[in-house]
C-alpha cells in the first residue's frame, strides 16, 4: 500500500516527519526530482496553532508549494469571516482558536454545527462558495485529495491508494480534529481507504500541565466517535498505540518513540513483495481483509456489529494493535520473531518490553494480519503464529516482502484482542485493563469538573446546555462510559457502541434548547412577580413597618 | 613499452581498476542468483528472474540517480585523460598523435567530450542495477563525493598534459588514486549487497 500520511497536530506532525524522510541523499538543497520517501509515500501536517509552525524549520507552508507541507486547518478563514463570526455570536466557538484549546468536545462541538445549522450552511456557502465546511472541506480538497489517486493529477502511478491519518488521542488538535476530518472524507468518498493510527496519551501531567484525567477524557471521546461510526460512515480501521509504554521502553525519549512507530510500520510500507504477490497489500485489499467477518453468525465472530434499534445492523471499525520485532538477517527464525513481536505465552507484562505497542493479551485476537521483511516461507510464519495466538490458518493473512538487507523483520497486527472473559479488565497487560483505566479516569474527571468543562469557555447559553446534557444529561456521556465500563467487565464486544452527539438530533435539539430557554425564561418572570407581591404585604403589614422601625431607631 | 619499471607500473594499476569494475559486475551477477535461490527455497509456485527483479527494485532518489549516472560518464572521461592524455604510457594511442585536436585551445575539452560519449552510454544502463539494492542513507550520502573524486582526476590529468613533455608522478598518482577511490565507491553500495545476501 502506499498511504498519504497525514499528521494532525504536534504529535502527529513529529511521527509524521519520520516517516517523510528522505531516502536520497542531499546534495546542499538542491533537488533534482520529487521528494522521496520509504514506501513512496506522500505526506501532510495538518495543524491549528500556527505557532508550532513556526517552532520548526523541516515543514513548510503548502500554500506556499513546499514540500513536505503543512496546512493550517483555518487557514482560509479570515479574521472578518461571516461564518466566523456567526458561530461565535451564536454558539461562542471560535473557528480560528490555535489548538483549539485541546479540547475533543470543542472541535466535535464545530464539525456537527456545521452538520444540522442551516443558517449557518447558508452563510459559509455565501462566503466559501464549494465548500460547506471551510475547515474540512479545505484541508480535503487543497491538503489531502492532490496526494491521492482520486485527484484530477495525471501522474497516477505515484499517487497514494489511502490514507493514513496519524494523530494523539488526549492531546489537542490531532484528538479534536480526527473524527470532523475522516467524516468528512469518508462524505465525500464512501470506499476510499481510511486508516486511523491512534497514539494514546500517557499517564501523568504532560508539559502543558494538561492533567491526566482531561487528556483520558479527550482520548476517549475521540476513539468512542471514531468507534461508532459504522462502515461507510467513518474509518476503516483505528491502529492503537499506547504512549505509556513506549514511555517506559525509551524512558521518554520522544524521538525514539517516534522512530519506533515509524520502524514498526515499515514492513506494511515496504513495495518489494515476493514475485507473483505484487497486488497483495494494495490498500483496497487491506481494507476488505480488516473488514471480513470471519462467517460464524454467533457474537464472537470477530467484527463488531452495531445494532441501531430499528432492525438495521451495521460493522464496526475494528481496532488492530501492532506487534513488532527485528532481527539479524541472518537468523531466518521466524519462531523467534513471532515471540519478540507478541511476547512470550503466558506473559502480559512489563508493557513495553516486548514488540506489543499496546497491551493486549493476543490469544484474544480473532484475526491477524502478518508483514515480514525476509525470506520466509508462509507455512512456517502461520505454523508460528498458530502456536503463539491459537488460531485457525484461515484466520492469519501472511504478506511477504523480499528481504536482502542487514536485518529481517515482522509486524503483526491483531485485530480486536478483546472481549469473551469477564474480568479481564483486572488483569494488568490486557486491553481491557487499559481502557477501563481511561474510561475511569475520564468518568472521575466529568464528575468532578463540571466547571472546568462547562464554564470555562465563552460557550453561548445555548452551547452550555447541550454540552450539560451530552456529558451529564439522562444516557449522556458519563451514563455511557459507565456502560462501557459494565461491558469492559462483563467481557462483551465492542465496548464503545452508540453515536453521541453534543446537539443530539440537529435542529430539533436546538429548537428544544431555545423552547426551554423561553420557558425557563418566562419561569423566572412568574417567579420575579410573585417575590414582588410578597415583599409588598410583607411591607403593608402595620406590625412589621413597627419592628423594622425599631431596628433603624437602634 | 620502457621494462624498467614506469610503464609497466602504470598498466598494472589499469588492469587493478579494470579488475574492480569487473569484481562489480560478478559481485552483482552472484547477488541476484543468491537472492533468487533463496526465494525460490521460500516460494511454492513459480516464477520467473523477471517477475523477481520487478519485485526487487526499489527507487533511490533523483538526486542518487543523477550521481551515479555522472560518475559512469566521467569514469570513462578520468580513465582516458589518465591514460591516454599524454605518450607516457600508450605513445601510439595518445591525445598528441591527434595534432589537429591537439593544437586547438579547446583541445582538453574536445577529447574529454569524445571520451564521454561512450561513457554516456555505460551510464544509461549501467547505474539500473543500484535498483536491486537497499543502499543505506549514509553509503548514499558518501557516493556523492564520487564526481568530485573523478573531476579531481581528471584535473591531475589536464596538469600532466599541460606540462607535457614534462611529467610530475606525484600527479599521476594522485590521479590515480582518486579514480581508483571512485571505483571502490561506485561498487561498493553492490560489494555490501552481496556481503548481506551471502551472510543468509
Amino acid at each position: 500500500m502506499r498511504p498519504c500520511i497525514v499528521g494532525i497536530g504536534g504529535a502527529g506532525g513529529n511521527i509524521l516527519r519520520q516517516f517523510l524522510q528522505s531516502q536520497d541523499i542531499n546534495l546542499m538543497g538542491l533537488q533534482f526530482g520529487r521528494h522521496l520517501a520509504y514506501g513512496g509515500v506522500k505526506g501532510l501536517w495538518l495543524e491549528s496553532a500556527t505557532q508550532d509552525t513556526q517552532r520548526q524549520n523541516y515543514y513548510g507552508s503548502l500554500v506556499q508549494g513546499r514540500y513536505p507541507p503543512f496546512l493550517i486547518c483555518h487557514g482560509n478563514v479570515s479574521e472578518g469571516s461571516d461564518t466566523r463570526r456567526y458561530l461565535s455570536d451564536t454558539y461562542g466557538f471560535d473557528l480560528k482558536a490555535p489548538g483549539f484549546d485541546r479540547r475533543a468536545e470543542y472541535l466535535k462541538g464545530i464539525f456537527e454545527v456545521f452538520e444540522f445549522d442551516p443558517k449557518l450552511k447558508e452563510v459559509c456557502l455565501e462566503e466559501f462558495k464549494s465548500n460547506d465546511n471551510p475547515l474540512s472541506g479545505y484541508m480535503w480538497q487543497v491538503g489531502i485529495r492532490p496526494h491521492t489517486i482520486i485527484s484530477t493529477s495525471s501522474a497516477r502511478s505515484k499517487l497514494c491508494d489511502s490514507i493514513l491519518f496519524i494523530a494523539s488521542l488526549g492531546g489537542g488538535t490531532g484528538t479534536g480534529f480526527i473524527n470532523p476530518i475522516t467524516s468528512y472524507v469518508r462524505s465525500e468518498e464512501p470506499i476510499f481507504p481510511i486508516f486511523a493510527l491512534g497514539i494514546l496519551t500517557e499517564k501523568g501531567t504532560d508539559k502543558r500541565k494538561a492533567t491526566e484525567g482531561q487528556r483520558d477524557l479527550g482520548a476517549v471521546i475521540a476513539m468512542y466517535d471514531l468507534l461508532t461510526k459504522a462502515s461507510g460512515e467513518g474509518i476503516d480501521v483505528l491502529i492503537l498505540v499506547d504512549n505509556q509504554a513506549l514511555v517506559q521502553r525509551f524512558g521518554g525519549n520522544y524521538t525514539s518513540m517516534d522512530v519506533c512507530i515509524y520502524n514498526s510500520l515499515k514492513p506494511l510500507l515496504d513495495l518489494r513483495n515476493y514475485p507473483g504477490d505484487l497486488l497483495q497489500d494494495d490498500s483496497q485489499g487491506i481494507r476488505r481483509v480488516i473488514w471480513e467477518v470471519n462467517g460464524e453468525n454467533n457474537g464472537s465472530n470477530g467484527i463488531s456489529r452495531r445494532n441501531d434499534g430499528a432492525g438495521n445492523e451495521g460493522l464496526l471499525p475494528p481496532i488492530l494493535v501492532p506487534c513488532y520485532c527485528i532481527q539479524a538477517a541472518h537468523e531466518g527464525d521466524e519462531l523467534k520473531l513471532v515471540e519478540g513481536a507478541l511476547g512470550k505465552r503466558g506473559s502480559l507484562l512489563p508493557a513495553g518490553k516486548d514488540g506489543r505497542l499496546f497491551p493486549c493479551d493476543p490469544t484474544k485476537a480473532d484475526r491477524v494480519l502478518v508483514f515480514t521483511r525476509g525470506f520466509f516461507r508462509t507455512e512456517d510464519i502461520k505454523e508460528a503464529v498458530q502456536n503463539r495466538t491459537g488460531l485457525s490458518e484461515n484466520k492469519i493473512m501472511v504478506y511477504r516482502k523480499l528481504g536482502g538487507g542487514k536485518v529481517e523483520d515482522m509486524l503483526i497486527l491483531l485485530r480486536n484482542p478483546y472481549g469473551g472473559s469477564i474480568g479481564e479488565h483486572k488483569r494488568p497487560g490486557t486491553l481491557e485493563w487499559r481502557l477501563h483505566d481511561i474510561i475511569s479516569e475520564s468518568i472521575n474527571y466529568i464528575e468532578n469538573n463540571e466547571m472546568n468543562i462547562l464554564g470555562f469557555q465563552s460557550y453561548k447559553e445555548i452551547t452550555k446546555e447541550m454540552l450539560r446534557k451530552y456529558f451529564y444529561g439522562k444516557d449522556g456521556l458519563q451514563d455511557e462510559l459507565y456502560d462501557c465500563l459494565e461491558r469492559l467487565k462483563e467481557g462483551e464486544a465492542p465496548v464503545f457502541t452508540r453515536p453521541l452527539r453534543i446537539f443530539g438530533n440537529g435542529m430539533n435539539a436546538l429548537r428544544n434548547c431555545h423552547e426551554e430557554q423561553q420557558m425557563a425564561a418566562s419561569d423566572r418572570a412568574s417567579l420575579r412577580k410573585m417575590v414582588k407581591e410578597e415583599l409588598r404585604e410583607i411591607f403593608n403589614d402595620q406590625d412589621c413597618r413597627r419592628r423594622i422601625r425599631e431596628i433603624l431607631q437602634s | 613499452m620502457n621494462l624498467l619499471g614506469h610503464d609497466i607500473f602504470e598498466a598494472y594499476m589499469l588492469i587493478c581498476l579494470v579488475a574492480i569494475l569487473i569484481l562489480g559486475g560478478a559481485l552483482h551477477v552472484m547477488y541476484l542468483k543468491m537472492i533468487e535461490s533463496m526465494v525460490k527455497r521460500t516460494e511454492e509456485s513459480d516464477f520467473n528472474l523477471e517477475d523477481l527483479m520487478r519485485s526487487m527494485h526499489i527507487s533511490q532518489g533523483s538526486n542518487f540517480n543523477i550521481m551515479m549516472i555522472l560518475s559512469w560518464s566521467l569514469l570513462l572521461v578520468a580513465l582516458a585523460f589518465l591514460y591516454l592524455l599524454t605518450p607516457s604510457i600508450f605513445p601510439e594511442w595518445n591525445y598528441f598523435k591527434i595534432p589537429r585536436v591537439a593544437s586547438l585551445d579547446w583541445g582538453f575539452a574536445i577529447f574529454g567530450a569524445a571520451a564521454l560519449i561512450p561513457g554516456a552510454l555505460i551510464s544509461i544502463f549501467v547505474p539500473k542495477v543500484y535498483s536491486y539494492y537497499q543502499i543505506h542513507k549514509r553509503l548514499k550520502a558518501i557516493a556523492a563525493a564520487i564526481p568530485a573524486l573523478l573531476l579531481g582526476s581528471i584535473i591531475c590529468s589536464v596538469h600532466l598534459g599541460t606540462i607535457y613533455p614534462a611529467s610530475d608522478q606525484f600527479y599521476w598518482n594522485l590521479g590515480y588514486l582518486m579514480l581508483a577511490a571512485a571505483a571502490v565507491l561506485m561498487i561498493l553500495p553492490i560489494s555490501i549487497g552481496f556481503l548481506e545476501a551471502w551472510r543468509q
